[in-house]
């Protein structure tokens, strides 16, 4: 009976981010602090106004350090592992957790002085004011990433249809022109051919350079027509629209808010999981203005949960989030029924990155389907992909197994398709 | 002479029937009648011309086109809050506990995204331990039933008031109680110490009401035995596995008796042949029951002769002196050797049990194991089992005093008395009659049924998966139910409704905590016996209150018995006289039916729930219906034509697609039935046998029928009831036999049984041996005569090989990785089929209806062959090499009157060189390098080669699209399978493909949960365990006859058994290397028995 609890398991894959993001700042001062807050801490703790943790404007005034003598020691033992110091029985510290509730993740990784620099920056506040609504982000057009598709052939055959339309204005022209000579000349007019019969004729006149013509035809529409079958089914690029204008790219790419904060299942279960309102709200009970569109698709979402921004509470009768509303995002990636893929299995064991098959998410404001999602393209993948057997003691002996059996090969790679990646029932059942 | 075994499913095979010889030949019938099916005969009559049909082409073609361009729309709609323990995507196991009032058993609840798809056995519940049978794992369909009561209603003249607040009926029913003086309460057995205390309270605010315990299928014979030599109104504790020789008198206790969950493991563990010892068991019965055909001898004796049978007993052990007449002499032979066996079990090694009602044969069945002394061992009175509490005399009291007028108001809750009770109570009317005379009737059932359409109120009752309770099985130990889903309907459980008619508007899930708490328990405590399901008194060494045994016993006949079971004097110091209850026995002359619970249907309250009715039933495969047992001879006798020879007398019983069943009215107790006739070999002759729980008036218009014309119609129901013929005692006792008259009709009805589907052509599928020979020849089965014999070829030199040596392809490389594959030992498989119904819960395996079973269509991708034996001469064994011509031998024409039985559980055997992989045109099926035998379903065209091809006829063919969610494309599959609708639809397992019309599917050794398995293995970074991962069959198997594993593991259980010397795999000299192994079968028998 292994049940998950959502918050820890967001807490840990915080803490594992982290882990990642804060080995690589080496940063001196204050502004090094603003960047680890904005790294860390910016989640749920805003400078101005309270969200899932209180806003840490004046914290330093505010705290009793009690025991640990002064503000300093006691902030840096509540950022390093608050549970730790709450069961020391700190006043102060309790008394903020029984206020929010959501019990703040551990920072065990935080080096003493990347602590400091925090706490410093936590005295100073930020180097700039938010930015007002509106932003001085630039918003990237529409039209420069989504050309319509299929504009191209569209321009060729009018191109073609308005040639053919000019040459046969021209034969007639040509036609009329010349039994106007013969008329003059007294000659008996040709009698007006059909343009059919003309076609006849020039083709009975003209047999090599027509059946070249007829041949290139015939290969372009053939062309044009297995392409056209061959992408049914595939809807690469599609970009539909989604009832909340979600940026991505500000999330992902600006924010650079890990793709597992929010799509948490994808590492336990066979979906990634979008999101529910609840882990909107950790962050957004504080951030109710964007960057780009302003309150307008911030307040979709507080219309779905039911949240007041300016009372900063939810306007149901029991204060707690609506239950009867839905958010129906439209699905972009969808496989067929009969294929059973499972996130985990790839993002956990096989450690691929969620990029390898979404693209870079995290530079797109309108999420696309970046892959085709079609059998070749997945068997592709299993035939090159290497089986991350290290330090895995399942594959430990499968893996010796298959060596011993290949040893005659030189270039032996342990790829999936080695161990049945390939086979039906690993997909299809 | 030697004499060697031949094996046949039906009388069809022992006889080879023309019909039957044509029908084995082919793998699927020949005439596909769809357009009979559906029924469109305006296609049929249109004639189509050329152009309109190139037109039509060209159109759909282009319809098609365009709309396969469009990009579908999916929604993705996520929780707003989402749960904390809700992951989707991953399943949520909740433990809970199932009691209906018949089965008893700890369950662990699948649900997947909040709903309820899967139920298996919770191994924490130690009185069952992990045993399930096929009608609790079906029982989670029965929640997304669309046809329960969804709000209270009101009787208005016979017209329904629906839709009704549950305040308004509270407030109009507590006002008309408040006026009655006399109010009872009738309830099945509860065992729950929460339940007792609702209707106490209940009784304490209406100071003249009464609470009856009454059972559909009753065991007050025995509690009254048990009461008038112990003082104890109990089912004692049985224990089988401690039993080394177990004789039954008509109990079925493999199936339908009292806790048969729990019987089935412990006997399976008595019947290994490896240990020390082995059961032996002997079965005494007229119709041929799961538990006979699993005894190692068996005889045939009437129903009405139990009594007798026991006295016999008794007296050959020493007890007693006078024996009733009647009885067979092969029966008296039989006795005499079990009461040998009994006394060389020794003092408290063996087990009599009697399935009776009848207090008298309970008697003498204490009786006989007092004097084997049994008590204290195999029998342990002191800890009893609750599971039955009925009391017949008190339900015919009350029936008495309902038609007398003196009861004012009655309420019924959990059980169908309307339905289940007999046509004549205490010499006088049924029920039905009685309750028309109360007032007030109110009934807390889950539906308008039989008892519902004459009651006043009908306050819907929660389907068991959404209600909260506390059980008390035995002594110490309690189970705890708690809902795994929200009401689905506005219906409230019916104890719940017991509080609000008392005034206590608490809700029964605080009801139940708060009495926790009363009895000691701290809520962390509370919350850890909910999560594990059970509470067990002295492991958590919290003193809880034991619940008082509903009925108030008796005074004890002797005070002292307590002390004097264990000192083994029982029967001379009770007061009760063993002579006195074996006067009482006297066998009748002409017919006599046995009145049975069928291991699908229960006691009938399944009777909507269509993964049961379309279970074969296991001794005689017929699905869908109930039926008349009969001796094929008694049958004969009865149907014959003058003049007509034996052969042709044999014809008339086939049953087939092409031949329905005969029917006969059957007359008893002033009821009469008219029902087909199923000819079972090992039925006692004279003696017939009819179902209960057939016969439901909910079952009206579920049943599909193609045939018409000269054949019985039924009246659209499934079956007849048979509850009408109980016999009532001048007690008021039932009995559950009675006198009949039989009368043959020329009427014919169809019946679908799936005997002889799948045909195995003859070959040697099942191998068995006796005890006495496995022990003889231990590691030696293999060699050259023994019971296990390698099967050798002779290649092109004659020289002798193994059939692996010899390949015709090139091998798959299977010793890479895993190689998945199952054990089943043919010993301990008891052919209950309760892997059936949990691989068609777990692989969304469609409900085809009776007329689909009739034409071979079922879709079950395990089934449970049922093979009768039969001994032939072995000279003429050489002639026996074709097809199933068996019934060339005059021999094996007869069926033996107590023929042996086996059962062989077979799915797809997954073999390495699968002879369907081969044929497939398209390469929809292939091999795995785990050994598996896949299936693509999207790239099956359907050409069937591979069913045609397959020796062990293991695949299926989707004829149609049965869980078409387009009701009025195939309406009629969702009127066989109510459960194929939209509600019913949320039991399918979401990690397996509901396959599509025109492909071929089978077992897959639910690759779904290897794959899982393997990806929590990964997840961990640890070899799989042995263990970790159970397929739907073998984890539903209580006996634990299937075991699933790793072959490549050296450590698995699998990979040793397979190694066993009892080991084989089937048509080992075909050469397809199955990955699935049997074990030989081993009887208990000494070399002339056998």
């Amino acid at each position: 009976m292994r049940q998950i609890s959502s918050i820890s398991s967001l807490l840990k894959l915080l803490a594992f981010t982290l882990l990642f993001v804060s080995t690589n700042v080496a940063a001196q001062d204050a502004a090094a602090g603003e960047k680890l807050f904005k790294k860390n801490c910016a989640t749920c703790h805003s400078w101005e106004k309270p969200g899932t943790g209180p806003a840490l404007k004046g914290a330093v005034d505010r705290i009793a350090p009690g025991s640990y003598g002064d503000v300093d020691s006691w902030l840096k033992a509540w950022i390093k592992d608050n549970a730790k110091l709450r069961a020391s029985g700190d006043a102060y510290g309790n008394a903020v957790f029984a206020k929010y509730g959501t019990p703040m993740s551990t920072f065990g990784n935080l080096s003493d002085a990347e602590l400091g620099e925090i706490v410093n920056f936590l005295r100073v506040g930020p180097s700039t004011p938010p930015p007002p609504s509106g932003g001085n982000d630039k918003v990237p057009g529409k039209d420069s990433t989504n050309t319509e598709e299929g504009s191209d052939l569209w321009l060729l055959l009018i191109i073609i249809a308005v040639s053919a339309l000019v040459i046969i204005i021209f034969t007639g022209v040509n036609r009329s022109m010349k039994n106007v000579i013969k008329t003059k000349a007294g000659e008996e007019a040709d009698e007006p051919k059909s343009m059919w019969d003309a076609m006849g004729h020039w083709i009975t006149t003209h047999k090599k350079l027509a059946s070249i013509i007829g041949f290139v035809v015939f290969l372009t529409l053939g062309k044009i027509g297995w392409d056209a079958l061959a992408g049914i089914g595939i809807y690469q690029n599609y970009t539909p629209k989604q009832p909340i204008a979600f940026p991505h790219d500000l999330h992902a790419g600006k924010n650079e808010i890990d793709c597992k904060y929010c799509h948490s299942s994808a590492r336990t279960s066979k979906t990634s999981g979008i999101p529910s309102a609840n882990v909107c709200m950790n962050c957004h009970k504080a951030i109710d203005e964007g960057s780009r569109s302003g309150k307008t698709e911030i307040a979709k979402l507080y219309q779905y949960v039911g949240w007041n921004p300016d009372s900063a509470k939810y306007m149901t009768k029991d204060g707690k989030m609506r239950n009867d509303t839905a958010i129906e995002w439209v699905r972009v990636h969808n496989l067929p029924d009969f294929v059973y893929f499972n996130h985990s299995q790839h993002v956990e064991v096989g450690k691929v990155a969620c990029q390898k098959c979404h693209g870079e998410v995290q530079e797109m404001e309108e999420v696309k389907q970046f892959s085709e999602l079609t059998m070749g393209w997945c068997v592709d993948c299993h035939r090159e992909t290497e089986v991350q057997f290290a330090g895995n003691d399942y594959y430990k002996k499968i893996h010796e197994d298959a060596k011993a059996e290949n040893k005659h090969k030189k270039d032996f790679k342990f790829t999936v398709d080695k161990i049945g990646g390939l086979e039906c029932a690993k997909c299809h059942y | 002479m030697t004499e060697t075994k031949k094996y046949w499913k039906g009388l069809d095979e022992l006889t080879a029937a023309p019909h039957f010889v044509e029908q084995s030949q082919k793998e699927f019938a020949e005439h596909i009648p769809v357009d009979e099916f559906l029924n469109d005969t305006a296609v049929a009559e249109n004639k189509t011309h050329r152009r309109d049909f190139l037109k039509y082409l060209g159109f759909s073609v282009t319809a098609a086109t365009l709309a396969a361009c469009e990009t579908p729309v999916t929604k993705a709609i996520p929780y707003l809050n989402k749960p904390e323990e809700i992951t989707p995507g991953i399943a949520n196991w909740y433990a809970s506990t199932y009691f209906d009032g018949f089965d008893f058993s700890g369950i662990l609840v699948k649900t997947r995204e909040g709903r309820p798809i899967h139920i298996k056995s919770n191994k924490n519940s130690s009185i069952t331990g992990g045993g399930l049978n096929s009608r609790v794992n079906s029982s989670v369909l029965e929640l997304y039933d669309a046809k329960r009561a969804k709000a209270p209603a009101r009787n208005k003249g016979g017209k329904w008031d629906k839709g009704l607040n549950w305040s308004v009926v509270d407030g109009e029913i507590s006002a008309k109680l408040a006026t009655s003086s006399k109010i009872a309460v009738l309830t099945g057995t509860l065992m729950s110490p929460s339940s007792e205390k609702a209707i106490a309270e209940f009784i304490a605010k209406y100071p003249g009401a009464e609470h009856v315990v009454y059972d559909s299928i009753s065991s007050a014979g025995i509690l009254n035995a048990n009461n008038l030599m112990f003082g104890k109104s109990a089912v004692p504790a049985y224990h089988f596995d401690k039993a080394k020789v177990i004789v039954s008198i008509g109990a079925d206790f493999l199936a339908n008796w009292l806790n048969a969950n729990q019987y089935t493991a412990d006997y399976a563990k008595g019947r290994k042949p490896e240990g020390e010892w082995m059961s032996k068991h002997f079965q005494f019965e007229s119709k041929l029951s799961l538990t006979g055909s699993n005894a190692d001898v068996r005889g045939t004796i009437k129903p009405s002769e139990q009594g007798v049978a026991a006295a016999f007993l008794l007296k050959e052990l020493g007890g007693g002196n006078s024996v009733p007449a009647g009885l067979t002499d092969t029966a008296k032979k039989k006795l005499k050797k079990a009461a040998a066996e009994l006394l060389a079990a020794g003092n408290g090694g063996s087990l009599v049990v009697a399935g009776s009602n009848d207090l008298n044969v309970q008697l003498v069945v204490n009786a006989i194991n007092e004097k084997l002394k049994n008590y204290g061992t195999t029998v342990d009175i002191n800890n009893p089992l609750n599971i039955r509490k009925g009391n017949d005399t008190d339900f015919a009291g009350l029936v008495n005093r309902m038609s007398a007028g003196s009861v004012d108001a009655i309420i019924i809750a959990g059980v169908n008395p309307v339905y289940s009770s007999p046509s004549k109570i205490a010499g006088k009317g049924d029920f039905k009659a009685a309750l028309s005379k109360v007032k007030l009737k109110v009934y807390l059932g889950d539906r308008l049924d039989e008892t519902g359409e004459v009651s006043d109120y009908i306050l819907p009752d929660n389907h068991y998966l959404e209600s909260w309770n506390d059980y008390n099985p035995t002594k110490g130990q309690y189970n705890i139910a708690q809902p795994v889903i929200n009401k689905l309907f506005s219906t409230r459980q019916w104890q719940e409704s017991i509080l609000a008619l008392s005034g206590n508007a608490t809700s029964y899930a605080d009801y139940v905590q708060a009495n926790w708490t009363a009895m000691g328990l701290s809520t962390s405590q509370w919350y850890a016996a909910v999560e594990s399901g059970v509470y067990s008194a002295s492991a958590l060494s919290t003193v809880v209150a034991e619940v008082v045994d509903t009925k108030k016993p008796e005074a004890p006949k002797a005070e002292k018995v307590e002390a004097a079971i264990t000192a083994a004097a029982v029967v001379a110091s009770s007061s009760v006289n063993i002579e006195d209850a074996i006067k009482t026995f006297k066998a009748s002359k002409g017919f006599e039916v046995e009145l049975y619970v069928k291991a699908g249907m229960g006691d009938g309250r399944h009777a909507l729930n269509p993964w049961l009715h379309e279970l074969p039933d296991p001794i005689t495969k017929v699905t869908w219906d109930n039926y008349v047992t009969m001796n094929p001879q008694d049958a004969l006798d009865l149907f014959s034509k003058a003049g007509g020879s034996k052969y042709e007398g044999l014809n008339e019983l086939y049953l087939g697609e092409q031949y329905p069943a005969k029917v006969v009215e059957v007359t008893a107790n002033g009821v009469t039935l008219t029902l087909p006739v199923y000819p079972l070999p090992g039925q006692a002759k004279g003696t017939i046998g009819i179902a209960l729980g057939y016969g439901r008036s909910v079952t009206q218009g579920i049943s599909r029928e193609e045939w018409s014309g000269d054949l019985f119609d039924l009246n659209k129901k499934i079956g007849e009831n048979a509850f009408q013929l109980i016999t009532v005692q001048q007690d008021g006792s039932f009995i559950y036999n009675a006198d009949v008259t039989i009368k043959a009709t020329d009427k014919k009805y169809p019946l679908a049984t799936t005997q002889t589907h799948h045909t195995m052509m003859g070959r040697k599928m099942v191998n068995e041996t006796t005890w006495e020979t496995y022990k003889k020849q231990g590691d030696k089965a293999k060699e050259e005569g023994g019971y296990n014999e390698q099967e050798y070829l002779k290649d092109s030199y004659g020289k002798k090989r193994k059939p692996e040596e010899l390949d015709l392809w090139a091998d798959h490389g299977i010793d890479l990785g895993h190689r998945w594959g199952m054990v089943v030992d043919l010993n301990t498989c008891t052919g209950c089929g309760a892997c059936a119904t949990a691989c068609q819960s777990e692989n969304n395996i469609p409900v085809v209806g009776k007329d689909e079973v009739r034409r071979s269509r079922e879709m079950h991708w395990i089934r449970i062959d049922r093979y009768f034996s039969s001994t032939v001469a072995d000279k003429k064994v050489t002639q026996l090499e074709q097809l199933s011509s068996i019934g060339e031998y005059h021999e094996a024409e007869v069926p033996d009157e107590e023929p042996q039985v086996v059962f062989q559980p077979l799915m797809c055997q997954h073999c390495n060189h699968a002879p369907c992989e081969t044929v497939c045109p398209v390469a929809a099926t292939t091999h795995s390098e785990e050994g598996l035998n896949q299936m693509a379903y999207n790239r099956c065209i359907g050409t069937r080669y591979c069913a045609n091809n397959c020796p062990f006829k293991v695949r299926r063919f989707n004829w149609f699209q049965y869980d078409s969610l387009n009701l009025t494309q195939y309406p009629d599959f969702n009127k066989v399978n109510p459960a194929q609708d939209d509600l019913g639809r949320m039991v399918l397992n979401p990690d397996v493909v509901v396959r599509s019309r025109g492909v071929i599917e089978k077992c897959s050794m639910c690759v779904q949960r290897i794959q899982s398995g393997k990806l929590d293995a990964k997840k961990a970074g640890s070899p799989v365990q042995d263990g970790a991962i159970e397929t739907a069959c073998s984890e539903a198997c209580a006996s634990g006859a299937i075991k699933f594993g790793d072959l490549n593991d050296k450590n698995s259980y699998v990979h040793n058994a397979s190694k066993d010397p009892r080991a084989y795999v089937m048509l080992e000299e075909v050469g397809v290397k199955p990955n699935i192994y049997y074990m030989t079968k081993v009887r208990n028998l000494d070399s002339k028995e056998a």
